[in-house]
């Protein structure tokens, strides 16, 4: 811990950004950062720009001002290959266009890696298959991704993330309209992948998920982050109430906190 | 599980692909009005002598199967290259209004009577058409345009031209002049020589050359516009690549063959029914099975019949519709 501000040198920051999309201004000077190694939440309700704040961090949208810098180098200055192979995005429900076998689509994650002319050399096969891996997809590497379950393409999804192998990685719920037992592997998957030293940002809607596996949340309302620090911090009977307008009940189990939106405040 | 063997048939196809070109070409160059033995081709080929045969196989078949083969080939990569790129099936390089532009040039050739003037005439003005309409499309692109827009722009052009085809022929000076309207626009590689090729040839090389590194890019796409960018994938560079290339290819090709549909739409499809639908996988087999596709249907046009020539194009159409219902009927769960 004595080599934090060392450590934040080498983190992915984002200062005073400010994105407006269509005459809405939809993040307002938002400064955010993450370190490698660290699982970072993003929460709030829905519209409060969570989802445009991990698309400007990766450079899909226009900030009106503010920049965002990996390891102290700007991302805006950066080729579009160089910045690909540092950030790895899993966005939410991303279309598939054609149908695509699942290793196909895994190796699609080894591209920042590859020349235009190069084929995949033995180091690209062996990250699809420790992506595969990772995320328990390795038995459906035949099949063809469009008939998959919800849940399998969840898996595969974020499989073609992680085989990029990029130090950091955006994930834009991932766990949306998962069943409780796939919500739980892709958050276990995402806190794995931080131990390795994996920088992680995820965006997330369950509270309870946010809770257990987040080792930061920021909480962002109305395109302003309004608490920043440890889960329990953040995720206060009064920041939930003034946010999300919900009572919650707060419980223990095994010495773990855990919490459960309970019912709607009336206004 | 059949993994093993497909995956083995899938690296012998373009192999055989490549071979049936060969094939095609040499059995294109057999077939004409003047019966000649594949020994007399091979002669009148590489013999130095100035013989009949020689002049038949050199002067009057060679460019009429290297100009089918190269349109066939361009018009087979730019369909799957613009498959790729608007992640749509149904994507055709007719949809971008470059075909429809290149007729409009030749029609107004014919209205000036300019091609009895000068041979190159209707070539070149539908080369210019073309370019014209290539421009618009390049301005568009680069700036920053979206696949929409550009498509609607596409229909747009393509609108416009058809219209000032059909004002054109409405107004045809002569019921002779409208006849070399329609056949020209109906499709024809009859006559052509290596003129044709030096002055279409060069575009073509160019429109190939630019979408020659697009495969990847395109494979990226089928995940969407955002996530193949954070792969790296430059879009507004990737967008000015297939659609500058297939516009100055197509152009080049239906300036010098006339309009022949069917091909970019039917080729990447009977191609993904071998290769799978992995964009990058079906360029160059696209690119092959244009040409031979196109070299067939050419030498189906020179079947003596006694009302006059088979067009190119009517050919390409009668073959390529059933084959296309065909694979949609076959496809169709695959694609939902």
């Amino acid at each position: 811990m004595s080599d934090m501000a060392g450590q934040k040198q080498k983190g992915l920051e984002a200062e005073h950004l400010t994105v407006e999309l269509g005459g809405t201004r939809i993040l307002d000077d938002v400064s955010f950062d993450v370190v490698p190694g660290e699982v970072v939440g993003l929460i709030g309700p829905n519209g409060a720009g969570k989802s445009t704040l991990l698309r400007a961090l990766l450079g899909l949208v226009p900030t009106r001002a503010g920049h965002v810098a990996l390891g102290g180098a700007s991302l805006d200055t950066m080729a579009p290959k160089a910045r690909a192979r540092l950030l790895a995005y899993a966005p939410q429900g991303a279309p598939i266009h054609w149908p695509l076998t699942v290793e196909r689509l895994v190796e699609l994650g080894r591209m920042p890696h590859i020349g235009p002319w190069q084929k995949l050399a033995a180091e690209d096969f062996a990250r699809v298959e420790a992506a595969l891996a990772a995320t328990e997809t390795t038995h459906l590497r035949r099949r063809i991704v469009t008939s998959l379950s919800g849940g399998e393409r969840a898996g595969v999804m974020l499989a073609r993330a992680i085989a990029v192998d990029a130090p950091w990685l955006l994930a834009d719920e991932p766990v949306a309209s998962l069943d409780p037992y796939h919500q739980i592997e892709v958050m276990e998957i995402l806190r794995e992948l931080g131990k390795t030293g994996t920088g992680v940002v995820v965006v997330l809607h369950d509270l309870a998920l946010a809770m257990r596996y987040c080792d930061r949340l920021v909480l962002i309302d109305h395109g302003k982050v309004v608490a920043s620090g440890p889960p329990d911090k953040v995720l206060t009977a009064s920041n939930l109430q003034e946010v999300y307008r919900v009572e919650v009940i707060e419980g223990d189990h095994q010495g773990e906190a855990f919490l459960i939106p309970w019912q709607r405040l009336k206004t | 599980m059949t993994g093993v063997s497909i995956k083995r048939g899938r690296r012998a196809l373009p192999v055989l692909l490549g071979a049936g070109v060969l094939i095609i070409a040499f059995a294109s160059l057999l077939v004409g009005s003047t019966w000649l033995t594949p020994g007399e081709v091979l002669g009148g080929l590489f013999a130095s002598g100035e013989d009949i045969n020689a002049i038949i196989v050199r002067e009057i078949r060679l460019p009429r199967v290297l100009l089918g083969l190269m349109a066939g080939a361009s018009l087979g990569f730019s369909g799957a290259a613009l498959q790729g790129l608007l992640r749509n099936p149904l994507a055709d390089p007719g949809v971008i209004g470059v075909s429809a532009s290149a007729g409009l040039g030749a029609v107004f050739a014919i209205y000036f009577g300019l091609s009895s003037v000068f041979l190159l005439a209707v070539p070149l003005l539908a080369m210019t058409g073309a370019l014209a309409a290539t421009l618009v499309l390049f301005v568009l692109a680069s700036r920053d345009a979206s696949i929409l827009t550009l498509i609607l722009a596409g229909i747009g052009i393509n609108g416009l031209a058809v219209a000032l085809t059909s004002l054109v022929m409405n107004f045809a000076p002569t019921p002779f002049s409208l006849l070399d309207m329609v056949m020209w626009l109906l499709g024809s590689l009859a006559n052509r020589s290596f003129t044709d090729i030096a002055l279409a040839g060069p575009f073509m090389i160019l429109g190939w050359t630019l979408m020659a590194g697009v495969g990847q890019g395109l494979s990226a796409l089928s995940l969407g516009e955002e996530t193949a960018q954070t792969l790296g994938v430059d879009l507004r560079r990737l967008r000015l690549q297939v659609i500058l290339g297939t516009a100055i290819s197509v152009g080049a090709a239906v300036a010098v063959c006339g309009t022949i549909g069917f091909i970019g739409l039917v080729v990447p499809h009977i191609m993904r029914h071998f290769f799978g639908h992995d964009p990058r996988r079906i360029l160059l087999p696209s690119a092959l099975g244009g040409a031979v596709f196109l070299s067939l249907a050419d030498m189906l046009t020179r079947i003596p019949l006694s009302g006059g020539e088979l067009r190119l194009g009517v050919v390409t159409a009668f073959v390529g519709s059933p084959v296309f219902l065909w694979i949609v009927i076959r496809t169709r769960e695959a694609m939902r």
